[in-house]
C-alpha cells in the first residue's frame, strides 16, 4: 500500500518536471527560463531524498543539502547579473 | 534553431534516457578488480568510503596532478584577469554601486555564509565516510566566497591572503607525502596515522588530515578564480 | 502505520510540487511564473521531507537540516530575481498598472 502510494507521488513529481522542462523551452524572456531552473534544482532536492528513502542510504541526502546550496547561488548570481542591465 | 524544433529533440532525449533508466539493474557480481578494492580498501586503510580511499592513498598522487592542474588554471586566470582588478579606480566602484543588493539579500546572507561554511568543513572532514573529501568541500568553501561576492559590494577577495594559504596547503601536502615515505610504506600512505575504529570520525589515518588540506588549497583557488571574475 | 502516514504526506508534498509545475507553464507573465515556482515548490518540498521523516525517525535532524535551508534559501533567491525582472521589464503583467515612487534606480531600499 505504502509502495503504491510513493509510486503515484513520484509520477505526480515527474509530470511537474516535464512541465518546468517545457516552460524552459518555451519561455520568452531570460527570467522565465532561470525561474523554471530553480524550480527543477528545487525539485530535484525532493526526488533526491525519496531516491535515498528507497535506497535506504543515509548517506544520500548531503547530496540533497549540496543541491540546495547551489541551487541558491545559481539563481543568486544570475539575479545579479541581469539586475546590471540587459 | 527554430524553437518548435526543439520539442522533437526533447523528446528523443527522453526516450533514450527513459529506456537506459527503464532498463537498469543492479549489479549483483562485482567485476575481480572492483571486488579486490571493495575488499581491500576497509581492511587495510580503515575507510568505508572506496572512493576516497582509493583517491587518497592508492591513487593519491594522481591526486597531486589533479591539484597541479588546478594550481595551473588558477595561474592562467589570473594572468588573464588580473591587471584589470588591480586598479581601484573610482569608475568601478560606481558602477558595482550602480544597482546594489537589497537589504533582504544582504541580511540573508549574513546568515547563510556561516552555514555554507561550516557545510563545507562538514563535507571536507567526512570524507573517508560519505560523499565527500577534499574536492568537493573546496567547492562548496569557494561558493561561501561567491555568496560574500555577490550580496555585499563592498567586499573585496584579499587575494594575497589566499595565495599564501594556498601555497601553505600545498607544501603541506608534500610534507605529508613526504612523512608518509619515511614512516611508512611509500608516498602519501596514510597509515602514519594510527587507524582507528572504523567509521568513527578520527579513522583511516591521514585520509581527514589529507582531505582538510586538499579543501583548504582547492577551496581558496577556486575562491582567487571567483575573486577575479567580479566587475 | 506511520509509514502509512509518511507515505499520505509525502502524496500531499508531491501533489504541491506537480502544482507549482502545471504554475510555471499555465501562468501568464515572468512575476506570477517566479511566485508559482517558488512557493510551491517550498512548501512541497517540506512536507515530502517530513514525510521521509516519519518513515526513518533517526534521519530528523539533517532532514531538518535540508528543510530549514531551502525555507531560507528560496525566498531570498526569488525576491533577488524579482527585483532583476522588475528593473527589465520595468511594469507587471496582465494589464495591471504599477504606481511607484520612482525607477529602480532612483529608489534606494528593497
Amino acid at each position: 500500500m505504502a509502495e503504491t502510494i510513493l509510486l503515484a507521488a513520484a509520477a505526480l513529481i515527474f509530470l511537474g518536471v516535464v512541465l518546468g522542462v517545457l516552460r524552459l523551452v518555451l519561455g520568452p524572456t531570460a527570467v522565465d527560463r532561470v525561474a523554471a531552473i530553480d524550480m527543477l534544482t528545487i525539485t530535484s532536492i525532493s526526488l533526491i531524498a525519496l531516491y535515498a528513502l528507497v535506497a535506504g542510504r543515509f548517506i544520500y541526502l548531503d547530496v540533497a543539502l549540496v543541491y540546495g546550496v547551489l541551487s541558491f547561488l545559481a539563481v543568486l548570481a544570475v539575479a545579479r547579473y541581469l539586475e546590471r542591465g540587459p | 534553431m527554430p524553437r518548435a524544433a526543439v520539442i522533437p529533440l526533447l523528446v528523443a532525449l527522453g526516450v533514450v534516457f527513459g529506456s537506459v533508466a527503464i532498463n537498469y539493474s543492479e549489479r549483483t557480481v562485482l567485476p575481480p578488480l572492483a571486488e579486490a578494492y571493495v575488499e581491500m580498501v576497509p581492511r587495510e586503510l580503515g575507510a568505508p568510503n572506496v572512493i576516497t580511499g582509493i583517491l587518497l592513498n592508492y591513487r593519491a598522487f594522481d591526486t597531486l596532478g589533479e591539484v597541479a592542474v588546478l594550481f595551473m588554471v588558477a595561474a592562467g586566470v589570473g594572468l588573464l584577469l588580473g591587471g584589470r582588478a588591480k586598479t581601484d579606480d573610482p569608475d568601478e566602484t560606481q558602477r558595482t554601486a550602480a544597482v546594489p543588493p537589497s537589504e533582504i539579500v544582504r541580511h540573508g546572507a549574513d546568515i547563510l555564509v556561516p552555514l555554507v561554511a561550516l557545510f563545507a568543513a562538514y563535507i571536507v572532514v567526512h570524507g573517508h565516510l560519505g560523499p565527500g573529501g577534499g574536492f568537493q568541500g573546496g567547492a562548496v568553501a569557494a561558493s561561501c566566497i561567491l555568496l560574500l561576492v555577490l550580496a555585499k559590494p563592498e567586499y573585496r577577495v584579499k587575494f594575497a591572503q589566499l595565495s599564501v594559504m594556498e601555497s601553505l596547503a600545498g607544501l603541506l601536502i608534500v610534507l605529508l607525502g613526504v612523512a608518509g615515505i619515511v614512516f611508512a610504506g611509500g608516498f602519501l600512505d596514510n597509515r602514519i596515522l594510527p587507524l582507528g575504529e572504523f567509521g568513527a570520525l578520527f579513522s583511516a589515518g591521514a585520509i581527514p588530515l589529507l582531505s582538510v588540506f586538499l579543501g583548504a588549497k582547492v577551496g581558496c583557488e577556486l575562491s582567487v578564480i571567483i575573486g577575479r571574475f567580479r566587475a | 502505520m506511520t509509514e502509512l502516514i509518511g507515505s499520505i504526506v509525502i502524496l500531499i508534498g508531491a501533489v504541491f510540487l506537480f502544482s507549482a509545475g502545471l504554475g510555471m507553464f499555465r501562468m501568464p507573465d515572468a512575476f506570477t511564473r517566479i511566485q508559482a515556482g517558488t512557493k510551491a515548490t517550498t512548501l512541497g518540498n517540506t512536507l515530502v521531507l517530513i514525510g521521509i521523516a516519519l518513515y526513518f525517525p533517526s534521519w530528523s535532524l539533517k532532514l531538518l537540516i535540508i528543510a530549514y535551508f531551502v525555507f531560507m534559501t528560496n525566498p531570498i533567491s526569488s525576491h533577488a530575481l524579482a527585483r532583476a525582472a522588475y528593473g527589465l521589464q520595468g511594469r507587471c503583467g496582465g494589464g495591471v498598472r504599477l504606481e511607484t515612487a520612482g525607477t529602480p534606480d532612483e529608489r534606494s531600499g528593497p
